[in-house]
């Protein structure tokens, strides 16, 4: 392999080696009439030439370029911790976390428009930004400042970096989402008034923020259209904000708890509740080939999901745990290219994502609507059937009243209603 | 140490005068004994030559880096068509490494339980899109009877698994997402092993000595980046929320001047694996996406990992050249950065001839590198005596 290297070597010794071996002859010539010395030369020989392939091993390994300074290590550096939306965040004092609804008038009057760093693009493709560095507020300019609009956009700022690590986290946490521009300041109290006395009296955290928080994480900042696509988001941040819980409850703002009494570990997350309203082996939304699994069993709900009387998903209410396959669950709901493909609604999506991917059904508990999503249903208030509210549930859903345009009164009907 | 071998002959006239007295006289002194060694030797002249000869053929044909020599019989293909591919054997491991088992016959002859499985995508097509010639057949017998030798000598398990059934993905205009279900098959298949080594077929185990515990997975603090901060040809966002560092890695990809390459990549045996297997083909992702996605699952993993926390806690990079190092022929615009292309003298461990099926000579470039490797890794009295 390295003849000229060895050559190169052999040029300038080659004298002494030729001198070595004349000499080994010479001293046969003396040694050979002594009989026996044959032998002793022929060993002679053989350690001479064991030594040379020796000495030329050395040298070829010597030689196989072992190239220096050619290291694939990195250079170490820090990565960052986990964070949310924003680098900074603050510790609550308390595991019910909620917005200041008296700024609902304010906040309602700024707008989206204000609230945000608006960046103009090209072709009307505006885009609002969240500042991902934004520092709190510290307390001492709150106390100082009397301007309410300057107030109200902070404590809005601010409100989505509170968290609460402690380790004496509750077990629950009870997630909704507000707006300021749906409903006044009056029934956004009762919808959080409510949430706070079950959390309360049960020991659970509460997160309850603007749905406004989120527009800027959307790629279509278009609330209307997208409303829906923000619980999972919003669901993630709970996630975030409370990493010490086990389960997280997503609730509609339309939707109330009417007997406080009843707490979610023994009505809703007892094994042996969600084995007995398991909806196995039925079609996964209405007309679906995929059916839910027929062996589910109630210990793999990692995430509940109700479905309705018409055999589709009912996502004004669902629990997911905080495992893996909650955080899978969430944050593909969250990926951009599901987002923003044109499904019929949120259910639609969370559907698709059921049936397509095995390993989200083997997760997911399908479970009768009763168990925590019952309807309310002005018409028939008699009717007592499996699907609607009747007294003595824990929930009750408005859903569907805003096509009534009922919202607010059923809300202010029901809040005074609930079983203390 | 090389100056003082080369003084080993004595030079200085004088100075040899001196030994060969000293030697003259130590040869007396110990006359008898020299005698009686010489007359011993000689009486065992032929058994001791033929000793020599035995160790040194054997030591030299157990030569490893000659993996060609190793590969016994050929892989036999299934035919049947339907079970989309199937694992052909087990590989009877090195005999330090397998559990061996009196009561479990398999585990007489192979590890039934390796903990690393490599997964070799083989024949490619199977000739049905095109010709399968001469020199496919070749570059196949090349690259099993590499991946053959090196699974053997470390006691990995190997699994080739046939691609035949492309032509029914394209069938789906889903071609290449074949590796998701191979891999979710595979990982049913072997479901005590901890990690898998997916290679494609075009690639050459350039360091056969090289064990993966060393190479890689002791050494994964310091050589598995997993961030983006560093090299990021994508440009992908590098910080996105909810990202946690802290888990355990579970997908060892490399990146190349394109992007993230899945040519030779490492995946675990775990839940977070059997998600990601899962989510990877997302239809509505793909009908959205399949004008733009050329290297479809390539560019789906991409866009996951731009926008799912819970794909990037899992995922690290490893430098291209530590698995998947490229030859001078792929990525040639970026001719200049030494971070993708193979090096001999940093022992760059696999070669990966990617894209050579686009325009480049596959089998010209396999046979290259694999006489490469071979003359590298042979032992010293091959390399020096017979030329190969």
């Amino acid at each position: 392999m390295k003849p000229k290297s060895n050559l190169k070597y052999t040029g300038k010794e080659g004298s002494s080696w030729q001198g070595e071996i004349t000499n080994l002859l010479s001293s046969e010539t003396i040694t050979t009439y002594s009989g026996g010395f044959n032998k002793k030369l022929s060993v002679r020989i053989a350690s001479l030439i064991t030594g040379s392939l020796f000495l030329f091993y050395i040298l070829s390994s010597m030689f196989s370029g072992n190239g220096s300074g050619d290291s694939l290590e990195l250079r170490k550096e820090k990565l960052p911790e986990k964070h949310g939306f924003y680098y900074h965040e603050i510790e609550a004092s308390s595991p019910l976390i909620f917005p200041n609804v008296d700024h609902t008038k304010v906040l309602k009057d700024i707008g989206v428009r204000g609230l945000y760093i608006l960046r103009m693009g090209p072709n009307d493709n505006n885009h609002y930004y969240i500042k991902v560095d934004d520092k709190p507020v510290p307390e001492e300019v709150i106390k100082k400042t009397t301007d309410q609009a300057f107030l109200a956009k902070r404590s809005f700022l601010d409100h989505g970096k509170l968290v609460y690590h402690k380790g004496n986290s509750p077990d629950v946490i009870i997630v909704t989402l507000i707006d300021f521009d749906k409903y006044d300041e009056a029934t956004l109290v009762k919808i959080v008034q409510n949430r706070v006395d079950y959390g309360q009296k049960h020991n659970y955290g509460v997160y309850i923020r603007w749905i406004q928080e989120f527009v800027p994480v959307l790629e279509k900042q278009d609330l209307k259209s997208q409303y829906d696509n923000i619980k999972p988001i919003m669901m993630r941040a709970a996630m975030h904000a409370f990493p010490n819980a086990k389960q997280y409850m997503y609730l509609d703002d339309e939707a109330l708890f009417m007997d406080m009494n009843l707490s979610l570990q023994k009505h809703i997350l007892d094994p042996s509740v969600i084995e007995m309203s398991l909806l196995k082996g039925v079609p996964v939304t209405a007309g679906s080939n995929i059916n839910t699994y027929q062996n589910f069993h109630a210990s793999n709900a990692k995430v509940i999901v109700p479905q309705g009387p018409d055999g589709k998903l009912d996502l004004s209410a669902f629990i997911v745990s905080n495992t893996f396959s909650g955080k899978v669950f969430l944050e593909y709901l969250c990926e951009p290219l599901v987002r923003n493909y044109s499904f019929e609604s949120f259910e639609h999506a969370v559907a698709h994502i059921l049936q397509w991917h095995a390993y989200l059904l083997s997760k997911t508990a399908v479970v009768v609507p009763k168990l925590f999503a019952s309807i309310y249903d002005p018409e028939n208030k008699a009717l007592n059937d499996v699907y609607h509210y009747t007294e003595g549930d824990l929930l009750i859903s408005f859903k569907g009243c805003e096509a009534r345009g009922t919202c607010a009164q059923e809300i202010s009907l029901f809040a005074d209603k609930a079983k203390k | 140490m090389g100056a003082e071998g080369f003084d080993l002959p004595v030079s200085q006239e004088d100075l040899r005068d001196d030994e060969k007295k000293t030697s003259k006289n130590r040869f007396d002194s110990n006359n008898v004994s020299f005698k009686r060694m010489s007359l011993y030797l000689s009486k065992h002249k032929k058994l001791i030559t033929i000793l020599v000869i035995v160790l040194f053929l054997t030591s030299w044909f157990s030569d490893s880096s000659s993996s060609y020599a190793h590969t016994r019989g050929s892989v036999n293909y299934d035919n049947n068509s339907h079970s989309a591919s199937k694992s052909y054997e087990s590989l009877p491991p090195n005999m330090t490494k397998y559990q061996f088992n009196w009561w479990n016959p398999i585990s007489w002859f192979w590890n039934p339980d390796p903990k690393i499985v490599i997964i070799l995508a083989a024949n490619q097509g199977g000739g049905v899109l095109r010709w399968k010639t001469e020199q496919d057949w070749s570059i196949e017998h090349l690259s099993i009877g590499n991946k053959k030798a090196y699974a053997r000598r470390h006691g990995y398990g190997l699994t080739i698994k046939d691609l035949t059934t492309l032509k029914r993905y394209s069938h789906e205009f889903r071609e290449s997402w074949q590796k998701v279900d191979i891999l979710k098959q595979t990982l049913r298949e072997y479901p005590n092993a901890e990690w898998f080594w997916w290679l494609d077929l075009e690639t050459l185990i350039m360091e056969p000595s090289f064990s993966l515990d060393d190479h890689i997975f002791s050494r994964l603090d310091t050589i598995a980046d997993r961030s983006l901060k560093n090299f990021n040809p994508l440009n992908i966002e590098v910080d996105i929320p909810y990202i946690d560092y802290k888990q355990d890695l579970n997908l060892l990809i490399t990146q190349d001047c394109g992007g993230f390459n899945l040519g030779s990549f490492f995946i675990r045996n775990s839940e977070w694996s059997k998600a990601l297997l899962d989510i990877w083909f997302e239809p509505i992702a793909y009908e959205q996406k399949h004008m733009e996605w050329e290297h479809k699952e390539q560019d789906a993993l991409e866009n996951l990992y731009a926008s799912q926390p819970w794909i990037r806690s899992g995922i690290a990079f490893l430098p291209l050249r530590t698995i998947n190092a490229f030859p001078p022929g792929a990525c040639s615009d970026f001719s200049d950065d030494p971070r993708y292309f193979y090096k001999q003298s940093a022992k760059d461990f696999v070669v990966n001839m990617a894209g050579c099926n686009y325009g480049r000579d596959c089998w010209g470039e396999m046979s290259y590198y694999l006489k490469k490797m071979e003359r590298s890794n042979a032992k010293w009295y091959t390399r020096n005596f017979f030329k190969i």
